[in-house]
């Protein structure tokens, strides 16, 4: 029942989003969410550019998407691959364990880290 | 793909895929093991093979008068002196003693090598009991904590993602309540990070006029 739910949220959010931002240039338009941490700090925060690079990914643009937020593009294999492991888990617990490995998180936490330090570096 | 041994009217087979299960079609009171499981468990204690159960139209016995038909053939099998005793108390069985799961562990990848289709709960005896921490994960809500870091919430989402790595390395370690505490905290990090992004965030533009 929970995960129902859950799932159908998720899709419901992931369909709006979709549409909206396939329509709307955020780089343009000026209600999309503005990031917190940029506008008290000046930094770019591991989450910036991502309305961007979203808007630029439903065009094909995949290198703009990149350039907007490389971090957002290379995860979303990644959350793909998780929500099946996700979805499918009861059928094959070997692969959702597997994916879902102390390791996993500890890698995808230092890539977030050392990329966002280096997006406002270099 | 995950592979269950099954055992019901004292016949066991496996190893099986879920789909075949389905086909095939489960009594009530058949017994299953899967990796992942320390010992064998009655059908219905899986959730995931609910949908495998036979209509109930003549098996309405109750599962524990089959269940003393099944020990006796394991004596028959040639382990007469291990399972001896076993037979003896048929009259009440217990489900399955939990003795015979504390048997030592080989390698779940041998599961399908070990077990002798003829000698069912003989064959439980040697049956891999996968290791401790071969226990049921948590969920880790690993996919939620990155959507969260990438799309909603960073601070949020870093804490959620430091959640998720513990569950796996608690599991490991053995600690149960743990991985299961922080499973849960997790899933609080990821909703309250979600909901800033969604709720809060929008308002930003607002507050800075």
């Amino acid at each position: 029942m929970r995960r129902a739910i859950v799932w159908t949220a998720v899709a419901i959010v992931a369909t709006v989003a979709v549409v909206v931002y396939y329509r709307y240039d955020p780089s343009t338009t000026s209600v999309f969410p503005r990031c917190l941490f940029y506008a008290t700090t000046g930094y770019q925060c591991p989450g910036c550019g991502s309305q961007r690079a979203i808007h630029a990914l439903l065009h094909g643009e995949v290198l703009n998407a990149l350039r907007y937020n490389a971090l957002l593009v290379l995860s979303l294999p990644l959350v793909a691959v998780l929500l099946v492991a996700q979805w499918l888990r009861a059928l094959k617990p070997g692969f959702y364990r597997a994916l879902n490995a102390t390791w996993v998180a500890v890698a995808y936490l230092v890539v977030t880290i050392v990329w966002t330090i280096a997006r406002n570096v270099l | 793909m995950v592979k269950y041994w099954i055992n019901q009217d004292g016949v066991q087979e496996g190893p099986l895929t879920f789909e075949e299960l389905k086909a095939k079609g489960l009594t009530r009171d058949a017994y299953v093991w899967r990796e992942g499981l320390a010992e064998w468990v009655p059908v219905s204690s899986l959730a995931e093979l609910t949908i495998c159960l036979l209509p109930t139209a003549e098996v309405s016995q109750p599962a524990l008068s089959s269940a003393p038909e099944v020990l006796p053939e394991a004596s028959e099998a040639s382990e007469v002196t291990e399972v001896a005793e076993e037979p003896v108390a048929a009259a009440v069985p217990p489900v399955l003693p939990p003795d015979e799961a504390v048997a030592p562990a080989a390698a779940p990848a041998a599961a399908p090598v070990v077990l002798p289709a003829q000698q069912p709960w003989a064959a439980a005896q040697q049956q891999p009991v996968p290791a401790q921490p071969e226990q049921e994960l948590p969920p880790t809500n690993l996919v939620w904590a990155i959507i969260t870091t990438v799309l909603c919430c960073v601070p949020c989402g870093v804490v959620a993602i430091l959640y998720a790595s513990k569950v796996s390395s608690a599991l490991q370690s053995g600690d149960l309540a743990a991985a299961r505490s922080a499973s849960e905290k997790g899933a609080w990090w990821c909703i309250g990070g979600i909901v800033a992004g969604i709720v809060f965030q929008p308002l930003l533009p607002l507050l800075m006029l």
